[in-house]
């Protein structure tokens, strides 16, 4: 059957059908951006902390800009050439098309990947460094390190998962508590499981009075599960090790920790006994911010030297230079501001200056802790996830802080504040709607032939609408890169 | 939508002609974005209001609004009164006297 008025005007609506479909589809996309735009004017104003402004790379914004329009261009002259049945024509223009989506996509997925690699700490006193874990860092570089003396395994519960966490595993040795060793692999695990199962089936004999037959699997487990007996019909048992198990553990692993003892998550059944060597951050800083130590309101105001992230600086003379260089950017921003003050008090004479807050501090925030200032923080991320988050191409100091220090701990992922939850919402959105749109588009350029040859005109007006969707998405970009990388 | 050579050609010389504005305006954008022009109310409008002019220029030219059927105006109006309308909803909220 053959759908009607997929080119000549309806009476009714006096349009032909895509076209009035896809504007009211268009219209519920603008509600749905709508919504999410009113959310992020909401967040802003309300926001309870300095919003983040000029946090994000401004050239890729904008490359990306100039992308999506150019592909807006694109697939308007792909309309045109079809309108002029010159297929050839059309090709080419459509292929710039998904060309220049994937193009769009591919800088989106630069970025995303910079943020996820990017940390951030905010210590208990308020203040924050952000920087990159060392690539040789490694695995501790976040993680707790427990030097365990004992280890209890549970064949029932978790089993062999806890190995992998074992640094030293090859040269660490299991020992039961009557002396015996013991080799713990998933395959001792399961040989564990299996004779769990087969007393199951023992006991269930010898309950309905088959002695004989519970017997005989008795000594079918003796023999072929020697290790059975030592867990003593427990599923749990205390093993020592020797040399010290080293522990390296994601804190998403474990459940409780203190000095001498840790729980590892339930799924893992294990526990250990021993020695808690560090529960630290090691980070390699390229941004301070210790805006908390400068609110006029605060009547106790505390000295930057205080500062807790001092504490933690291996190297003397950075720690110097990097509070000799917080306390020159403080004099001159303070110097500014009275002078501000001042010229603000004369214009009003006998009224009291009304502080702004934070806001006016962002200059406190020492982005560059090299001795080149030629390029700000936000620049080097893109750098440092290519390169891995090394430190090659610069000294930045490396902290490493207790964990009890730290107040809160994320990557510049959506989670990190409620900027960036936005911020991923939306252009995670749009980088769908491209995604989608391509998919389109490219179905159009690839498989559009045969339509094209039958009824040209219902190919040009597929693509018509098709571009149409490509355009709203170019104009949610066109707000979004202001609202996000330049206010 | 039938249009005839003569006029889709001058239609592709609009469609560069507005490319290339939408381009300079965005190297616009982002340079104006530099200049503090006094509060941040004044900054914010300036930049929102040169998005709403490349906006205009999208949806008139490129989307073709600037001469689509009556069917499509009645759509849209409906849909400009409910995204205002949200935007409003929420700034009412934000002016709300009652603090939680």
């Amino acid at each position: 059957m053959e759908i009607p008025y997929t080119v000549t005007a309806r009476p009714d609506t006096g349009l032909w059908n895509a076209k009035v479909g896809i504007w009211l589809f268009l219209a519920s996309e603008v509600m749905l951006f709508g919504g999410l735009f009113s959310s992020y004017v909401f967040l802003r104003l309300g926001a309870d902390y300095p919003w983040p402004m000029h946090e994000l790379d401004v050239k890729f914004g904008f490359i990306n800009t100039l992308v999506l329009i150019a592909s807006s261009v694109f697939v308007v002259y792909a309309w045109v050439a079809l309108k002029m049945r010159k297929w050839g024509t059309y090709q080419v223009w459509m292929t710039l098309v998904v060309a220049s989506a994937a193009l769009f996509l591919f800088n989106k997925s630069i970025e995303y990947k910079a943020k996820f690699a990017h940390y951030h700490a905010k210590l208990q006193d308020g203040s924050i460094v952000a920087g990159h874990i060392p690539k040789d860092g490694g695995k501790e570089a976040r993680s707790i390190v427990f030097e365990a003396s004992e280890v209890s395994v549970d064949h029932a519960a978790g089993g062999h998962h806890f190995l992998k966490f074992i640094d030293n595993r090859s040269e660490v040795k299991f020992t039961a508590p009557n002396g015996s060793e013991v080799k713990p692999s998933r395959g001792w695990f399961d040989q564990l499981k299996k004779a769990q199962s087969l007393q199951k089936e023992a006991d269930a004999l010898a309950a309905e009075g088959d002695t004989e037959g519970a017997s005989k699997l008795t000594e079918r487990i003796a023999k072929d599960h020697p290790d059975f007996a030592l867990f003593g019909g427990q599923s749990a048992m205390p093993l020592k090790v020797t040399p010290a198990a080293k522990f390296v553990l994601p804190r998403s692993k474990v459940l409780a920790w203190e000095e001498a003892k840790l729980e590892m998550a339930r799924k893992y059944g294990t526990n250990l006994s021993g020695k808690l060597v560090s529960d630290n951050l090691t980070i390699e800083i390229d941004e301070v911010d210790l805006r908390v130590y400068l609110r006029h309101d605060d009547p106790k105001a505390r000295s930057i030297d205080d500062a807790l992230i001092f504490k933690y600086f291996a190297d003397e003379a950075q720690k110097k230079e990097v509070l000799e260089g917080f306390k020159h950017a403080h004099d001159i921003a303070s110097a500014k501001h009275e002078a501000e003050i001042a010229k603000w008090q004369a214009k009003h004479p006998g009224v009291e200056y009304p502080e702004k807050t934070f806001l006016d501090f962002d200059k406190m925030m020492l982005k560059d802790l090299h001795a080149d200032d030629e390029h700000g923080a936000a620049d080097d991320h893109e750098e440092h996830a290519a390169a891995g988050g090394s430190a090659a191409h610069h000294a930045h100091p490396t902290l490493s802080i207790p964990f009890s220090d730290i107040r809160f701990f994320s990557n510049y992922g959506p989670r990190k504040n409620t900027f960036n939850a936005i911020y991923f919402t939306m252009t995670g959105l749009h980088g769908l709607h491209v995604l989608g749109g391509m998919l389109v588009l490219g179905y159009f350029l690839l498989f559009g032939r045969s339509l094209y040859l039958k009824n040209p005109e219902h190919m040009a007006n597929r693509v018509e609408v098709g571009g149409l969707f490509w355009h709203f998405v170019d104009l949610v970009w066109i707000f979004l890169f202001p609202i996000f990388y330049l206010m | 939508m039938a249009d005839s050579p003569e006029e889709l050609k001058k239609h592709l010389k609009l469609y560069t002609l507005v490319g290339a504005a939408l381009l300079c305006f965005t190297v616009i954008t982002v340079l104006v974005s530099y200049v503090d022009f006094g509060s941040t109310v004044i900054n914010v409008f300036i930049g929102l209001s040169i998005a709403t002019f490349k906006a205009g220029l999208v949806a008139l030219i490129f989307m073709h609004l600037n001469h689509e059927k009556a069917m499509i105006y009645r759509i849209l109006v409906f849909t400009f009164f409910f995204a205002a309308g949200g935007m409003v909803l929420f700034i009412l909220a934000l002016m709300d006297p009652i603090k939680i």
